[in-house]
């Protein structure tokens, strides 16, 4: 391709055409004069960019309903004194770019921040083998299983208070979101539900309870005890080493790891601070919420089809005895 | 006054990456040059020697994070060489896409860091602003806006999302009068006129000899762009021309005609992602999923030992080739060696020797005409 | 013609009164006179100086406004509103708590109200993290004014480093060369006929023989850091405003031929006396002494001395602190001082344009006439400065140094002495003495063979009419291919690998 056909050191090139070209610049950054020297880029609609999909997940901030949008590339087109109300750039952290663009963070097709349910991951480990950088370390962790803690159509289906196992009891006052805590915008991890001990006589109606925090041993009513199971699988991500390819989130099958669409909150002061905990990978309520019940569904399920089973072998060695 | 060796030492805003240019001044006269390179060397290719073939893919987008795409892509070919995969149509012309949006995106960020360069700080802002459309694209393919570990061995990591072909489109055709104004702005400029013509000759012979390819190498009048002498993907089906410029002086061809050569360059990537976009086998509008065939095909994680594979791929900044024996750790999960040439690897030098003869102020101009990516370069 | 607000004059008469009355019977009686005048100089300095400092503000603001706009970015800068609207309480750190005594309580209760009222938290699409929320989207108070004030604090705090082989003596006086020299020219500069630091005869001289203090200063600057970078810099720099001070005298010689006076004040009253601003006098020379300008305060195209590209900062890399952000305000303040200098010398300083004609219109007149003199200095001041210096800026890549060098001997120069040449005609043989009237209406000294300003208009004509030609000169579609121009003509598809 020939050089450009204007490109020679003249005088008209030396003053005139680079201020022109930075006048129009300036002047097409002004509302309504600006209209004038656009040439397809700036102050120019573009309603196709925003599919059907964004519209609708996007459909719920009063001031930033991206189905009213219209898109431009300068993020202009919209609102009536363009340069006053709306700035060109978004203005972090005041508004985010999931809501102005919603199609640049589909779930699933981002690599952010890792999310992972616990209560439905199986411990298959695919996850540790495939991260390149070695981040992921599976661990167990003292927790209530979901099972145990149930009411309504699945209780009683958990497991049973068992001497020299622990347990634990739920700390008054506190339930996840509640007490003005609010999981999605608190800081810090959200207070311990529960306090735990280790069962030392179980008796009636009432257990002695050794507690892990203190050393000292209680009576306490069986009905607020709660079996708890140090075996629960839980694990740490180190964040400082992941680099967010998402190959993880490829490799597990059983859908408990996700890479949110969060991109910040994830700093810390110390390396240790990057090591992201159960509490610390947790996705969005209604989500994790709808997982939980799932998996609580089929673990429920499981457990009594088990028992069927159970009585109805017992039933048969009686039968088959008597 | 006496020569004196100047560092343009590793930290420095100009050297467009990490290394050093050591500079013999006489004056203000460049007398000679010596290049030091390895600030950034991570020991890619060690590190692949211990990891699957699924996972030196992230590796690869941090060669040149400034051009992922395309070296992720370059990684997959030779891999795929490697364990014998058929590749399906809809996902070469996916890759073909996102390969040229990176292009674009790539030569966009030399633009901005080389007006800065001469002095002229408004192409900075426009050039990094339009990158933005490109990467915003990019992230709706990949999840990210620089390693998106996208190409997979027997195709791509997830089909284009719905929309995606209306907002290229739209973007691809905005970012076309983008074009016109730069080249408002920048070739009707004397005093960029001024500072790139006549600067830093390169003559084509001496670039072949010391093996410099991609758009430095055209814009001294060679026509050798690896996709349309050894046309990969589906290079050939889509209408395009290698954009080569053939210099008006004898004594080779001058930061213009380099500059000149990717402006027109990103034109041809347009061009090219226009008409893939219409041609894509199954629709531009529909979004299969993760597993289906038409975006990937089943690959076997095991090469054996003895079997090779080898690639040669156009990467923005010129011709990246991989090379991979089979038959590592893990009985053949992993490579037993992986060693990759990097274009700018192979340049730098070059540029060093260039510069001789030109003032200290032709250093930036010099230096940011040949785009050197040090990311590429350390590996 | 004199300002409408005569201070220096009313300082002079209630100071002097004050102290004749007060040292009536002392013997300090005969002194009173230089006391008086001690003091109103004194207060005048003073005045001067803190006029054109906070004004400078003004200048960087509108740079920044300014660049902004014409390298295609825009909008409110949202600098104030992080501090009271915050996302559900939270902003970046809650600084209230911080006020002791609790005083900063009520503040935290106005971003929580504003918060709850004005936020935007929709609670169906929320995301779990740390610092996310959406928040008031609202509108930007002050943009960007304090920018400035929170740099200068920045540059206070910061450590003072000298390497350790540099010249340290010569390290710590290059700086103040700079400053001072550019502080002593921002004394002399007049803001309008009453305010002003120093009023010698020679003032013009004066002011530039300080003005060329700087290059020195540089030099300094350059040579004592111990770094090669800043060396070279320092040369170049050195080079570079040696170079253009000559077409800048030069100029200004000739505006002072024309005015007939070395003194800022009448070079000022006589382009209003003698009827026409020496803007359309000698156009030419405004021109050049822009350009000289522009190179002087090495503000892009001429900066190659600081180009950061190469030479990190040039000649001030290794200041550190109070220093740099002195230097760096040096800069500007010499920005500012040639902007003033451009409105004093060729846009009729503090005098109103069109005075006459607008000051006999019947209600507006009277108040037009009644605006300072300083508004108009300032006015013109920070137009011409976002007008070239700014758009200049923003438009224009750097110029090598050679470049430089050459423009400024081998093209300013002559065009220098040409404009001289040409004042000297104009006013030996075109310049009418006898019309000169320093009355509001301002004289006609110009006339041409009986058209009244007929001189000015005709050099202004004249001056477009060159403009227009150099403009077009060239052929404008003037596509010579290349030669050996390779263009593959078959389209993709026929394309056989391996061939050419």
């Amino acid at each position: 391709m020939p050089a450009h056909p204007r490109a020679k050191p003249n005088f008209r090139n030396l003053f005139w055409y680079p201020f022109k070209m930075t006048m129009i610049t300036a002047l097409r950054t002004f509302p309504i004069i600006g209209k004038r020297f656009t040439w397809g880029y700036h102050n120019k609609l573009h309603p196709e960019v925003v599919d059907d999909d964004s519209k609708v997940r996007a459909k719920n901030g009063r001031w930033n309903d991206v189905s009213k949008h219209e898109y431009t590339a300068d993020r202009e087109g919209s609102d009536l004194v363009p340069t006053i109300w709306r700035p060109q750039t978004i203005l972090y952290p005041y508004e985010r770019l999931e809501d102005m663009e919603p199609w640049l963070f589909v779930p699933g097709n981002y690599n952010g921040r890792i999310g992972v349910i616990w209560e439905t991951c199986t411990a298959c480990k695919l996850c540790v083998t495939v991260c390149p950088n070695d981040c992921l370390h599976m661990t167990t962790e003292l927790r209530v299983d979901v099972l145990d803690d149930a009411s309504g159509e699945w209780e009683g289906l958990g497991a049973e208070l068992e001497v020299g196992r622990p347990a634990a009891v739920e700390i008054a006052g506190v339930s996840a979101v509640g007490d003005g805590f609010d999981l999605v915008t608190a800081h810090e991890a959200p207070p311990e539900q529960w306090r735990f001990g280790e069962v030392l006589d179980l008796s009636g109606d009432s257990a002695r309870i050794r507690w892990n925090d203190s050393g000292e041993e209680q009576m306490v009513a069986t009905d607020i005890l709660r079996p708890a199971d140090d075996q629960i699988v839980s694990g740490r991500i180190d964040i400082g080493r992941c680099m967010f390819c998402g190959l993880c989130m490829e490799a597990c099958n059983f859908t408990s790891f996700f890479m949110t669409n969060e991109y910040d909150g994830m700093s810390g002061f110390t390396r240790e601070d990057l090591w992201f905990d159960a509490s610390r990978t947790r996705v969005l309520p209604g989500v994790h919420q709808e997982a939980v019940d799932a998996e609580l569904a089929k673990r429920a399920n499981k457990e009594r089809t088990k028992r069927e089973k159970k009585a109805a072998k017992a039933a048969k060695a009686v039968e088959g005895s008597a | 006054m006496a020569q004196m060796w100047i560092t343009m030492g590793p930290q420095h805003p100009m050297t467009h990456g990490l290394w050093t240019l050591r500079v013999k001044v006489d004056g203000e006269t460049v007398v000679d040059a010596k290049a030091e390179l390895g600030y950034i060397h991570r020991g890619v290719e060690k590190i692949s020697e211990s990891r699957d073939f699924l996972q030196i893919t992230p590796y690869c987008d941090r060669l040149c994070y400034v051009s992922a795409m395309t070296w992720a892509n370059s990684y997959i070919y030779a891999a795929e060489d490697l364990l014998e995969v058929q590749v399906p149509e809809r996902a070469e012309y996916i890759r073909l896409i996102s390969a040229e949006c990176q292009r674009i995106a790539s030569h966009l960020m030399w633009l901005g860091a080389y007006g800065p360069d001469v002095g002229n700080l408004t192409i900075m802002t426009w050039a990094l602003r339009d990158r933005e459309l490109f990467l915003d694209l990019l992230q709706e393919l990949g999840g990210s806006r620089m390693h998106y570990n996208y190409p997979r061995i027997g195709g791509v990591k997830r089909d284009i999302p719905i929309g995606f072909a209306d907002r290229l489109k739209a973007k691809v055709q905005m970012f076309e009068h983008r074009i016109k104004e730069y080249e408002m702005l920048l070739d009707e400029s004397t005093i960029f006129l001024v500072r790139l013509q006549g600067v830093g000759y390169t003559k084509a012979e001496e670039m072949v000899d010391a093996g410099v390819t991609g758009p430095n190498l055209r814009a001294a009048g060679v026509n050798y762009d690896v996709r349309w002498a050894h046309p990969y993907s589906v290079y050939d089906e889509v209408d395009w021309e290698p954009a080569v410029e053939k210099p008006t002086s004898i004594k080779g061809a001058d930061c213009y005609d380099r500059y000149r050569a990717r402006m027109f360059e990103m034109r041809q990537s347009c061009r090219m992602i226009l008409d893939a976009i219409d041609k894509i086998p199954g629709g531009a509008n529909n979004h299969y999923a993760n597993d289906d065939e038409m975006i990937i095909a089943k690959a076997p994680t095991r090469a054996p030992e003895g079997a090779t594979g080898f690639s040669n791929y156009e990467c923005t900044r010129g011709s990246s080739q991989f090379y991979i024996k089979g038959g590592g750790e893990g009985r053949g999960k992993k490579p037993y060696r992986l060693s990759i040439r990097s274009p700018m690897f192979i340049t730098i030098p070059y540029i060093a020797d260039t510069m001789i003869g030109y003032k200290i102020a032709d250093i930036p101009a010099i230096m940011g005409s040949f785009d050197p990516c040090i990311g590429e370069t350390d590996r | 013609m004199e300002d409408v607000i005569q201070i220096r004059t009313w300082l002079t008469t209630l100071i002097g009164d004050g102290l004749e009355s007060a040292t009536a019977d002392t013997s300090l009686a005969p002194h009173a006179g230089d006391i008086t005048f001690f003091l109103v100089t004194l207060l005048s300095c003073v005045m001067a100086f803190a006029l054109i400092m906070l004004s400078m503000f003004m200048i960087l603001w509108l740079e920044r406004k300014i660049l902004g706009r014409l390298m295609d970015r825009r909008g409110a800068m949202t600098s104030l509103r992080s501090l009271w609207v915050g996302e559900n309480g939270v902003t970046a750190g809650e600084w209230w708590k911080k006020i002791p005594f609790g005083l900063g309580t009520p503040v935290g209760a106005i971003v929580a109200w504003l918060n709850k009222t004005a936020g935007n938290r929709d609670p169906k699409n929320p995301t779990v993290d740390r610092v996310n929320n959406r928040s008031w989207y609202g509108l930007a108070i002050f943009p960007g004014f304090f920018q400035n004030i929170a740099d200068g604090l920045k540059f206070m705090t910061k450590e003072h480093m000298v390497p350790s082989r540099a010249d340290k003596f010569i390290f710590e006086l290059a700086p103040f060369l700079v400053i001072s020299s550019t502080v002593l020219i921002l004394g002399m500069i007049p803001l309008s006929s009453q305010i002003y630091g120093a009023n010698p005869e020679l003032s013009v001289l004066f002011a530039f023989a300080i003005f060329g203090i700087a290059p020195l200063g540089v030099f300094f600057a350059g040579w004592a850091s111990n770094n090669k970078y800043t060396l070279i810099g320092g040369i170049r720099s050195a080079a570079q405003l040696t170079a253009y001070e000559i077409p800048m005298l030069i100029t200004i010689l000739g505006v002072c031929v024309l005015a007939g006076s070395f003194n800022f004040l009448e070079i000022v009253h006589f382009q209003h006396s003698s009827g026409s601003w020496f803007l359309f006098l000698m156009p030419l020379g405004a021109v050049l002494f822009l350009i000289a300008m522009i190179a002087e305060v090495e503000r892009i195209p001429f900066d190659m001395p600081e180009a950061e590209a190469e030479l990190v900062e040039g000649w001030w890399t290794e200041y550190g602190g109070m220093r740099w952000g002195l230097l760096f305000a040096a800069e500007y303040m010499r920005t500012y001082a040639a902007c003033i200098l451009f409105a004093i010398f060729f846009m009729g300083g503090w005098h109103a344009p069109f005075a006459g004609l607008i000051g006999r219109t019947p209600y507006i007149g009277g108040a037009y006439l009644l605006i300072p003199g300083i508004v108009w200095t300032l006015l013109k001041a920070w137009l011409i400065f976002s007008f070239v210096f700014v758009w200049a800026r923003a438009a224009l890549p750097r110029i090598r140094t050679d470049q430089i060098l050459e423009f400024g001997w081998r093209m300013l120069l002559p065009l220098a002495f040409i404009q001289l040449v040409l004042v000297i005609i104009y006013r030996l043989y075109l310049f009418d003495a006898g019309s000169v009237h320093d009355t509001i209406e301002g004289g006609w000294a110009w006339n041409l063979y009986g058209i009244p300003f007929g001189l000015p208009i005709l050099i202004t004509v004249l001056s477009c009419v060159l403009f227009y030609w150099l403009l077009n000169d060239e052929d404008p579609v003037d596509t010579k291919e290349r030669m050996f121009h390779v263009r593959t003509l078959e389209p993709a598809g026929k394309h056989v690998a391996g061939t050419d």
